[in-house]
């Protein structure tokens, strides 16, 4: 529903709201005066009704069951109520205890309603109570506004009733044509002011009515562009001139916010390029930290256990230790026994080199002599071979001295054999003799050295019995260490556990990141379109920058 | 080495021989060419002396262990050889003695050698010492021998 038509529908309604609430309350106030004034009336009636009584007789009896005012027969004399409705109108009726005796009430056959019965709150109020009754009552089915007195014989008995009224369709007439009137006056007030409540809006409005003309060539379609440099004419000084000269602000600013949102695409572009490639190297190098994580876990725990079983050996080589050490000390304690029975063996081999030596020197001698011998059986062969000779040379006449030659080289020969062999035995004697000596020399040589090397070895393994409890103490330092090793390692693969799934969390992160840099790529080049769906100035449209549809890069 | 009963032919004398060693090969000389044989004195050697094995050009043989000089005297002539100690005097059968080939022949007998006798210790090789010294120009006046 537009503007105008809620303006005017609210005019009309306000208006005829106004006219209808001051139309009700002065209808309300007629109406309450026209009761009061009934009453009024009614109550002035009565008592014309009672002086008319009255004047018939001031005293009231039932008599052979007829009402009397003093002498006045009430009963079937209709003089009264005829003469009350001849001066003021309406219905009157005098009652007989509870039955009507006299009235100008007509049944709807025309009769006179005598004879009837009262009943409902009046008789209630008149013959129960003994109380006059005013208000509003329903005779013969009609509402009436009525009065009730009752009426009482010398001893105060309510013995009848005296009634006037008015027939309230009567009363209310002149009411209803003023009621039919001021409704008929307030609906046409209400349409005039309806007609120039139109006339008057849609000149107010008319402004407005520009302005959504113009607002509405702000295309709906994406593929129309929006001219954020329109302006709103300003020209009234009222709100809607106002409103425009807001609007126009507005358009200023929006057109302000949208070309910072041009250049902001641009570089959200760029930053969501630039983050794409660091999200690339970020996973590249994830990726890679993974596996050497992996590796380096593995190998930790290969580490690990390792550090576990040197952990075990180096226990061993703790027990090790303390039985070196106990047997280092017995070593020692040996050593120095050793030490002293080298002496003895040293003193001893010289005493034997000194024979052997000797020995050497007799054997030299001997073979010296064994030489003297050779030479002599050389010369000896020399002169039997010659002696040979000559005796061949002699014929059958040296025969026997060639035998003798013979033999005797012969002998010669025996004796260089014999002489040979013993030759090679002293030879032998000789090598063993300075074998014997070498051997000795070494061994004394040996002995010298063992018995310095003794000594250095009994100080050496007093020295080592000082490094075997070094080495103890140092192995049980290495078998804590090596404890602790192992504790640290395993902390160190629980911490690489940690860290492998931190890798895994950052890898799920990044996945994440390069979803979003993708989502944000998209969204640029989505805003993109969106500033492009905006113009103020062909050149300013122009400098909006196309960008790729996709990230340029992904995650791994 | 024959024995003298086995290797006898009949109305063939057998042959003396001084057997010796040098350069490794066995040698056999007539007894009835060697003069006599003597000691070897390094300190003091015979101006005329030559060593055996040079004469028959073995060439350089290896020292002597016990040398002596053999003296072969023909005429007024002799020669003197130094040799190894002999290691024998023999009597052998000239019919176990095999001539030399006869392509070696002419440059044996150049060296005294004329032919070998062959036995389980090797072949023993005949020199005429004559021969020798007459070839190799070994000879020199008796009153040389010191």
């Amino acid at each position: 529903m537009k503007i105008r038509t809620k303006f005017t529908l609210l005019n009309i309604a306000l208006v005829t709201a106004a006219i209808a609430i001051t139309t009700a309350f002065s209808l309300m106030q007629i109406h309450r005066d026209a009761v009061d004034q009934a009453r009024a009336v009614q109550e002035s009636h009565l008592r014309a009704f009672w002086e008319l009584l009255k004047d018939k007789g001031t005293t009231f009896a039932v008599r052979d069951g007829k009402l009397h005012a003093g002498d006045y027969v009430v009963n079937g004399n209709y003089e009264l109520p005829d003469k009350v409705k001849e001066l003021f109108g309406g219905a009157a009726t005098i009652f007989m205890g509870e039955r009507r005796v006299s009235t100008n009430v007509l049944t709807p056959d025309g009769a006179r309603a005598v004879g009837t019965v009262l009943d409902g709150p009046p008789r209630d109020a008149l013959f129960r109570d003994g109380k006059p009754y005013r208000g509003e009552a329903v005779i013969l089915g009609v509402p009436y506004f009525t009065a009730y007195d009752p009426i009482r014989n010398a001893g105060g008995e309510v013995i009848g009733a005296l009634f006037v009224g008015v027939k309230k369709g009567d009363f209310y007439a002149g009411y209803e044509r003023l009621k039919r009137g001021s409704i008929f006056i307030a609906l046409l007030v209400g349409g005039v002011f309806g007609l120039i409540s139109i006339l008057l809006v849609g000149r107010l409005l008319s402004p407005l009515k520009a302005m959504v003309e113009k607002l509405r060539r702000i295309p709906d379609d994406e593929s129309r562009v929006t001219d954020l440099g329109m302006r709103l004419d300003e020209g009234s000084m009222d709100e809607i001139g106002l409103v425009a000269g807001e609007f126009n602000a507005l358009l200023e600013k929006m057109r302000q916010i949208i070309a910072q949102v041009a250049d902001a695409t641009g570089e959200i572009n760029s930053f969501a390029g630039t983050i794409s490639t660091a999200v690339h190297h970020q996973a590249s190098f994830t990726s890679q930290l993974s596996s050497s994580v992996s590796e380096i876990s593995s190998t930790m725990e290969e580490f690990t256990s390792t550090a576990t079983e040197i952990a075990r050996h180096s226990q061993e080589v703790v027990d090790i230790a303390d039985t070196t050490h106990h047997n280092t000390r017995e070593g020692a304690a040996q050593v120095e026994t050793l030490t002293a029975k080298m002496g003895e063996i040293s003193r001893d081999n010289q005493i034997a080199i000194q024979e052997i030596v000797e020995l050497g020197r007799k054997s030299k001698e001997i073979t010296k002599i064994m030489g003297i011998i050779n030479t002599i059986a050389n010369q000896t062969k020399l002169i039997a071979f010659n002696a040979a000779l000559e005796a061949a040379s002699a014929g059958e006449a040296g025969r026997r001295f060639g035998v003798v030659a013979q033999e005797i080289r012969r002998l010669a020969d025996n004796v260089f054999e014999s002489t040979g062999e013993i030759e090679g035995r002293i030879t032998e004697i000789l090598d063993t003799v300075n074998r014997l000596v070498v051997a000795s020399e070494k061994s004394s040589g040996g002995i010298r050295d063992g018995l310095d090397y003794s000594t250095q070895t009994s100080g050496l393994l007093r020295e080592l019995v000082s490094g075997a409890e070094s080495t103890t103490e140092a192995a049980r330092q290495i078998s804590f260490s090596t404890q602790q090793q192992q504790t640290a390692s395993s902390q160190v693969v629980i911490a690489l556990r940690d860290i492998e799934e931190g890798v895994r969390f950052s890898s799920t992160s990044i996945q994440q990141t390069s979803e979003i840099s993708r989502n944000l790529t998209v969204m640029a080049v989505e805003l993109r379109k969106l500033v492009r769906r905006f113009t103020w100035g062909d050149e300013n449209r122009a400098s909006v920058t196309d960008y790729p549809a996709e990230p340029a890069a992904e995650a791994p | 080495m024959a024995t003298v009963a086995e290797d006898t032919l009949p109305g063939v004398p057998p042959l003396r021989l001084l057997i010796f060693t040098s350069g490794g090969l066995r040698f056999g000389a007539y007894a009835d060419q060697v003069a006599a044989l003597g000691p070897w004195d390094p300190d003091d050697p015979h101006p005329h002396a030559v060593p055996f094995h040079h004469a028959v050009g073995l060439g350089n043989a290896e020292a002597f262990r016990n040398p002596e000089t053999c003296i072969v005297s023909r005429g007024g002539e002799v020669c003197t050889l130094i040799i190894e100690s002999p290691d024998d005097l023999v009597s052998v059968e000239t019919r176990i003695v095999r001539p030399l080939p006869l392509l070696v022949e002419p440059f044996a007998l150049e060296r005294g050698v004329w032919a070998a006798i062959p036995g389980e210790e090797g072949i023993l090789l005949l020199v005429d010492l004559y021969r020798l010294a007459t070839n190799r120009n070994l000879w020199h006046p008796q009153g040389d021998l010191s």
